[in-house]
């Protein structure tokens, strides 16, 4: 999802945003902010959390794509009417990323938190596979989320106009589409993807200030194995890229103890990722998207 | 306070190293090296294992002179610099910065895992301290920071040479117009290899200098914050493609950065959150360079593309 929203800025801007972790990061901490402010109203039955953690989710997203839009309008605004080249604007993104990242840690600390202490119910599946129902929850809400942009970007007239500017911005301008609303709408969108990715991260998992920086490499390589610039590829990227670390880690930690090799796969999930990085940097530098959609496809 | 100037110098010079090891390819190519941080950790492990006395709790321990350390340090950073350079310069530019980032941080985690190889977190103990015997521990800490002065001026010197060689002057053509050095007949990717190599080994060679000045390494040392965007900030604040800018850079980033402790000390801040002003003030410096003089304090004209805009216009 959040791969998603760095797309569109990646495509609107061309570059690179370094901050988008950080944005991924604020998102679950305002959750977490919204979550101790609403009464509590119980938990849904099997599930780990309640509806006010569902409300506290919106008004996180409505709140991180507040945050979002103004960055850009106080950061970076200023920096591309100096006309910077993409390369200045990526080490300019890491200036806002360590601005947010310490107001994170000045308003919430260090420590590692937990929206709540409920244990979710673990479904059984056939092969002896187990699934939580927090899990089942996350997966639904990213799909229909998912859906609802695809439709927002493709089928409403806005999502049209967004789509157009991403893609060709000259003529999008001359066609009458305001490139600057256009670019204000997905600095938004990137936000609110980012906060929903967060806070259901956060649901599974825990928060913690630099979650958005160990996110931000896995998102990195859901890009690249994806295609860059390729939103279905992002997406499918993401998907490969949370399988493999799953998956894949714990398949070469028992093969490597049958073998009697002594290690902690599970600390190189990240090592895992990026080897197939790179195989796919070195056999198809466009990324996976070709093979999926072929060339054309954006 | 002689003795605090000292530290400081040592460090500032070895961050004016790194600097120096960024802005050759940054200057030159406009490539963005994110791993800078990678070859410092690789340049400081590869020199204390080289030097360090014989230990049980990491591999080696050499127990070797100095300067095989500080070469040994360049050569293996040389080393993974080339087997990265294949998949590198495939990427497109703005997604090659935060892949060398990722890169860095799994050698930075294999690093904490792999107890037999660095001792994990516990790090290395009792890397020498380099020609301690003839100097004598009385004027050790005055002739440190000669040192690593003397090694930023040789690596200076050498930078500034390989610059301004044929070497340098199709390095600068490709960074400013990649096709038209590749129509001249150059093989663009073998001279971006080569000073991707090169800004590696300087990088380990800082390292290297960091190990032997600390005499105990570990992994936190090396986290992207300190071993890598800090040098960022020195090479935009200094002036991109400036020598002299970058130094000068590293000197005042430092500088600035030991200072503000002092500094923080009468503000009310506990020591914990100074960390995080520091950060958000490192932040603002970093857009305000960025919005005021994206050059740098000294920047650098475009010296290629300025003969071919002249040809143009005349």
């Amino acid at each position: 999802m959040s791969a998603v929203g760095l797309t569109l800025l990646a495509r609107i801007h061309g570059f690179f945003n370094v901050a988008h972790g950080i944005l991924f990061t604020l998102g679950a901490y305002l959750s977490l902010r919204f979550l101790n402010l609403l009464p509590d109203w119980g938990t849904f039955p099997t599930f780990s959390f309640g509806p006010a953690l569902i409300l506290a989710m919106f008004l996180s997203m409505l709140a991180t794509g507040a945050v979002a839009l103004i960055s850009y309008v106080l950061y970076y605004k200023p920096l591309l009417n100096r006309g910077l080249t993409p390369p200045f604007l990526t080490l300019s993104s890491l200036g806002l990323m360590f601005i947010l990242r310490s107001v994170v840690y000045l308003s919430w600390g260090s420590r590692v938190r937990y929206y709540s202490w409920n244990v979710p119910t673990r479904i059984p599946l056939p092969f002896g596979l187990g699934l939580l129902s927090d899990d089942l929850f996350i997966i639904a809400f990213a799909i229909v989320l998912l859906i609802g942009v695809q439709i927002f970007l493709r089928r409403t007239g806005l999502g049209k106009r967004l789509r157009a500017t991403t893609e060709a911005k000259t003529l999008a301008s001359v066609s009458g589409i305001k490139f600057r609303n256009m670019v204000s709408l997905t600095w938004i969108l990137a936000g609110v993807l980012s906060a929903a990715a967060g806070t259901l991260y956060g649901i599974t998992v825990h928060v913690k200030p630099l979650m958005g920086w160990d996110f931000l490499l896995a998102l990195f390589a859901a890009i690249v194995i994806g295609g860059v610039g390729s939103l279905r590829g992002a997406i499918a990227g993401a998907i490969i890229v949370g399988f493999v670390q799953e998956v894949g880690a714990g398949f070469l930690q028992n093969l490597f103890f049958s073998m009697g090799i002594r290690v902690q796969m599970y600390s190189y999930k990240l090592a895992i990722v990026f080897t197939v990085v790179i195989l796919v940097l070195l056999t198809r530098p466009e990324g996976l998207r070709t093979v999926f959609w072929g060339r054309s496809d954006r | 306070m002689i003795a605090y100037l000292e530290s400081l110098a040592v460090l500032a010079c070895t961050y004016g190293i790194l600097a120096l090891a960024v802005n050759l390819q940054w200057g030159l190519t406009g490539f963005m090296n994110w791993g800078i941080g990678m070859f410092y950790l690789i340049g400081a492990y590869s020199s204390a294992i080289i030097t360090a006395s014989q230990n049980p709790t990491h591999v080696g321990g050499f127990g070797l002179p100095f300067l095989l350390g500080l070469g040994g340090a360049a050569a293996v950073s040389a080393l993974v610099a080339f087997a990265l350079s294949f998949p590198v310069f495939k990427m497109r530019r703005g997604l090659v910065a935060m892949f060398l980032l990722a890169v860095s941080e799994i050698i930075r985690i294999a690093f904490i895992n792999e107890r037999w190889l660095t001792n994990g977190v516990w790090g290395i103990r009792g890397i020498p301290k380099p020609f301690i015997n003839y100097v004598g521990p009385a004027n050790y800490n005055h002739f440190y920071p000669g040192l690593t002065l003397f090694i930023l001026a040789l690596v200076y010197f050498a930078v500034e040479r390989a610059e301004n060689s044929s070497w340098g002057r199709v390095l600068r053509s490709i960074g400013e117009n990649e096709l038209l050095a590749a129509g001249f007949g150059k093989n663009v990717w073998k001279y971006k290899m080569q000073s991707f190599v090169i800004s590696a080994s300087i990088a380990g060679i800082a390292g290297s200098l960091y190990a032997h000045y600390a005499s105990y390494i570990d992994p936190t040392a090396f986290r992207p914050w300190m071993a890598t965007f800090i040098v960022w900030l020195m090479v935009i604040v200094g002036g991109t493609g400036n020598k002299r800018g970058v130094i000068l850079g590293s000197f005042a980033v430092w500088g600035v950065w030991i200072f503000s402790v002092n500094v923080a000390n009468l503000a009310p801040f506990t020591l914990t959150t100074v960390g995080y002003v520091r950060m958000l003030v490192t932040g603002i410096l970093l857009w305000a360079v960025l919005v005021t003089r994206p050059q740098g304090l000294l920047g650098q004209p475009e010296a290629i593309s300025a003969i071919t805009d002249e040809n143009e216009a005349g």
